[in-house]
């Protein structure tokens, strides 16, 4: 029982809770993905403004480094200046950008003084100010360098890559910083045509800049990191990385084609964004690129994912929790609910089998509520109640009926012990009788007696009332009407029997009879009637009613007279005494029997013994009314023979 | 497990080998060029030993552009020099006599790469075009021109493919092992390039070798030849223990702060392999056919007067490995 509540709270919550879980699924999964395009956008808006400030800080950094020495370029493009000139124009440089630590003018071999192959006076910053240093050896060829030779081979002003170097050549190794050199060409005409001269360079310690870089915290773990034009690594937070790694060795190592691929947009001087596991610290990151126009280097943040999404993933693990709460709740009412609802149609349930056990006095379960269940408890108390009323009625109207179907039968058993065993066998004559009890009503009775040898007495009776003192009365009335006919002539005896019947007779109950003696030699009948309906006679084809006598009922009136008649038979006739019960039977549809089609019964059934006529009667009247009687069917037939000629 | 013995060891190993044997002879090696996994084997049997066991207390110097390893070699500042046997041939041409007792490199690693922007698609097209060759590295690339009827302008190359990557030159000198890789790891994608192979039949220069000066070499084969064997058990090892010899080779990058990544040195060491421990190819035996054919590319050229002899050039040790 409980697993059913159980289950069938569980049937309705799954439904409710999927429905339910995938709404707020779809309402959060949409509502993450608009915040977080949000704070993407957001974002974006921030890497730029990062980038953007620091590129231009970068720029105006490396500006100075690019300009004096175009400047100096191209006062050599159009002519040579004096040693000292050249000296203290690169003082100048050095001295009044205190980003430069040290500028140089490197000829080409032979290219300032014939036959001297090199000549490149370099002014750097030294403890005591600034000093000049020759630079070019047999051991340090400069015509080799990248930032001598790039600029040669191209014709164009070069940055070079970075490198570490010493801020003042020939000073302590260890002091060697990240730097870079610009270098400016200028030119000269020579027997080709327009052909570079040398080059005007200017050196900047990186160091500081590219700490300041490296140092950029984004968000709480985001970072930025600087590339050279060969992609590799000038500043980043990883130190191990810087001068050695570039964005592809890093792209290899972690096989990533996508961050090889971001790393060449990145050193084509392009602008863009990559969504990327950090290498640095395995964080999904947005990487934002831009390029450092003057260099030609390029500058990258990284925003990592989890911390820039921080704010909505709080906000979505709150929602989280509060739809599962909610989820949670929902899943519990609509338990109690179900439970609720189910208690008492459960116990209703528990009653209803009991109450079909037969135990109707079983106490429902108390619902007050005025709901489909309440309802349904309020149908099923009133058709316990309706339920309770008739099993009472049945029982006694039973108990009432079985009472009067004993008295009935009591009834019925004094009716027919009174009736006669046998009726008397004469050769002058045949008589049949027949009594088919009705169920309720009774009371007819016959009888059939010799009175001396000639004459046959032949009575009818029909008692009103029933039950037990209808079958008394009864008998009490056929006992005296067959002592009156032995005493008297059929009038005289009815007479002497009504006045007998309504002595003491305070019930009122009442009897018709027929009497009718037959004197075996003549075929003379006389017959007597006390409210009998007259019986029918038989000649040949020929079927009638006897005239009704007049007179009362007997039992009623004390000294009433009741007149007597007489009639005659001849051989072969019969005549048909019978009570009520024969012309009231109905068909289903309430329509009587009939005199008249009992007369005609009787014309065609002449040529009948009395009891063959007696059976197709009973017959005929059976299924006339379907077998069902309203009031006791009694028929007496005699058929006269004559007295045989002897 | 690392199989890593700990220093402490390797020390009460040497100091035990000291006293039971003669003391260490002490011998000086200058590599061909900047530290890189090209001279890995020579690291490995330093830090693992292998030349102490032999009884050899073994430095190595780093060649510079500047200070190339022949200048050590000539000057006397170095026992023994990795050099390739062009340079080998063009100092003899130059009266150094100098000999080489162990071939480490048999086969040329030396490609020509160009964009493909550049339209060049054949070695052809390089006339007239600017082509970088590395100062007392070029003999194979000028044979190759030669060869082909062409004649680029030659431009000094050196350390980094700048020069290339920002337009100095059309085409650059590339070794498989090295400037390849330094491309790629610059941004450069290999479909974006075409490499022409040099090494064609009668070209393949043989490169590294280990050299000192004859009457050196003559007047002690003894400790040459077990120089040589350390630096192939060095090899061996090298290529057995990858990361190991990748992480010291790196180390050494930085301590001459240069650029060191590891994963250019990984590939450098992986291709190293093919060239010291070639199919085919006796280790430490230098090829007579490839000698042959090398100088003379480089007497047809003009910067080998007189070809020596075989025997003159190389003297074999009775065992390498």
């Amino acid at each position: 029982m409980m697993f059913k509540i159980n289950s069938l709270a569980l049937k309705l919550a799954l439904p409710v809770v999927l429905v339910c879980g995938g709404v707020f699924a779809l309402a959060i999964g949409r509502y993450h993905d608009v915040a977080s395009r949000l704070l993407q956008r957001n974002v974006e808006v921030q890497a730029q403004q990062l980038l953007g400030q620091n590129s231009a800080e970068l720029d105006s950094f490396f500006m100075p480094a690019k300009t004096a020495p175009q400047e100096l370029a191209r006062m050599l493009d159009h002519g040579r200046m004096d040693k000292d000139d050249l000296i203290s124009a690169l003082k100048g440089i050095v001295a009044s950008n205190p980003d430069i630590f040290g500028a140089a003018v490197a000829y080409e071999p032979g290219g300032y003084v014939s036959g001297q192959r090199f000549f490149c006076p370099y002014v750097c910053r030294a403890k005591t100010g600034l000093k000049v240093v020759w630079l070019g050896s047999d051991e340090r060829d400069y015509n080799l360098s990248d930032w001598y030779q790039i600029p040669r081979e191209t014709g164009q002003p070069q940055w070079s890559e970075p490198y570490y170097g010493s801020p003042g050549e020939g000073a302590d190794q260890s002091s060697r910083v990240m730097m870079v050199t610009y270098s400016a060409p200028f030119f000269r005409s020579g027997p080709k045509g327009r052909e570079v001269a040398g080059v005007v360079t200017a050196d900047v310690d990186i160091d500081a800049i590219a700490k300041k870089i490296s140092a950029i915290k984004v968000l709480q773990s985001g970072y930025a990191f600087l590339l050279s034009r060969d992609g590799t690594y000038i500043a980043h937070p990883q130190r191990d990385r810087l001068m050695n790694e570039t964005i592809f060795s890093i792209a290899e190592q972690s096989g990533s084609d996508a961050l090889r691929e971001a790393g060449r947009a990145m050193i084509s001087g392009r602008s863009g964004s990559m969504r990327r596991e950090s290498t640095l610290n395995g964080k999904m990151s947005l990487m934002y690129y831009t390029p450092v126009k003057t260099t030609g280097w390029s500058l990258a943040v990284m925003f990592p994912e989890d911390e820039y999404l921080a704010d909505i993933n709080h906000l979505n693990k709150l929602v989280l929790v509060l739809c599962l709460a909610g989820l949670l709740v929902l899943i519990g009412s609509v338990w109690m609910i179900t439970r609720s609802m189910m208690m008492p149609l459960s116990a209703m349930s528990a009653a209803a089998e009991h109450i079909s056990k037969g135990w109707l006095n079983e106490q429902l379960p108390e619902i007050k509520t005025s709901d489909e269940v309440g309802k349904l408890y309020s149908a099923f108390a009133h058709m316990q109640a309706s339920l309770r009323d008739y099993i009472a009625r049945l029982t006694s109207e039973t108990a009432a009926r079985q009472k009067m179907e004993s008295e009935l039968a009591i009834a019925r058993e004094i009716q027919f012990n009174f009736l006669p065993k046998r009726l008397p066998v004469n050769p002058a004559f045949e008589a049949a009788a027949a009594l088919e009890p009705a169920k309720e009503v009774g009371g007819d009775f016959y009888d059939c007696f010799m009175l001396d040898a000639n004459r046959l007495c032949m009575v009818i009776g029909d008692v009103s009332g029933k039950g037990v003192p209808a079958a008394l009365f009864m008998g009490m009335a056929k006992a005296l009407i067959k002592n009156a006919a032995l005493r008297d002539a059929p009038g005289a005896a009815l007479a002497r029997v009504n006045d007998q019947l309504c002595d003491g007779n305070d019930s009122g109950m009442f009897v018709t009879v027929f009497i009718a003696v037959l004197d075996t030699a003549t075929g003379e009948v006389t017959y007597a009637s006390a409210g009998h309906n007259p019986p029918a006679v038989i000649r040949g084809t020929l079927a009638e009613s006897l005239k009704k006598l007049p007179g009362p009922v007997a039992g009623i009136m004390p000294n009433a007279v009741f007149s007597q008649a007489k009639l005659v038979l001849s051989p072969g006739d019969m005549l048909v005494i019978y009570t009520d019960g024969v012309t009231e039977s109905s068909d289903p549809s309430g329509k009587l029997y009939s005199e008249e089609r009992l007369l005609e019964f009787c014309a065609l059934r002449y040529a009948a013994t009395a009891g063959d006529f007696v059976r197709a009667l009973m017959r005929e009247l059976d299924e006339y009314s379907r077998g069902i009687r309203s009031d006791d069917t009694t028929l007496l037939v005699l058929r006269y023979n004559g007295i045989p000629k002897s | 497990m690392k199989r890593y013995i700990p220093p402490f060891i390797l020390f009460f190993a040497a100091c035990a080998f000291s006293t039971a044997q003669e003391p260490l002879k002490p011998v000086k090696l200058a590599t061909l060029w900047t530290p890189q996994a090209q001279f890995a084997g020579y690291y490995m049997a330093q830090a693992r030993g292998f030349y102490k066991k032999r009884g050899l207390d073994v430095s190595i110097v780093d060649a510079t552009p500047e200070m190339p390893a022949s200048y050590y070699l000539r000057s006397g500042k170095a026992d023994y020099a990795v050099l390739w046997l062009e340079q080998a041939l063009v100092l003899r041409g130059k009266g150094v006599n100098i000999k080489n007792f162990a071939q480490i490199v048999h086969d040329s690693g030396v490609f020509i790469g160009v964009s493909k922007k550049s339209g060049i698609k054949k070695p052809e097209d390089l006339d007239g075009r600017k082509v970088g060759v590395w100062p007392d590295f070029g003999a194979q690339q000028k044979a190759f021109f030669r060869r082909h009827g062409i004649h680029p302008k030659i431009v000094m190359q050196t350390v980094s493919p700048d020069i290339f990557l920002r337009g100095g030159v059309d085409a650059l000198s590339a070794m498989i092992y090295d400037e390849y890789h330094v491309l790629y790891s610059n941004g450069v994608n290999p479909d974006e390039m075409t490499y022409f192979d040099i090494a064609e039949p009668g070209l393949n220069f043989p490169e590294d070798g280990l050299y000192a000066l004859a009457p050196e070499v003559d007047a002690d084969t003894q400790t040459a030849c077990a120089f040589a064997q350390a630096s192939f058990e060095g090899w061996r090892y090298a290529f057995a223990h990858p990361q190991e010899t990748v992480e010291l080779v790196v180390k050494r990058r930085r301590a001459a702060q240069l650029p060191a990544t590891p994963m250019h040195q990984k590939w450098m060491l992986a291709h190293m392999e093919q060239l010291v421990f070639p199919r085919g190819k006796a280790p430490g035996i230098l090829n007579e056919d490839d000698f042959a054919s090398g100088a003379q590319e480089l007497h047809a050229e003009g910067s080998l007067r007189r070809i020596p002899d075989y025997e003159d050039i190389f003297s074999a040790c009775s065992e390498y490995e």
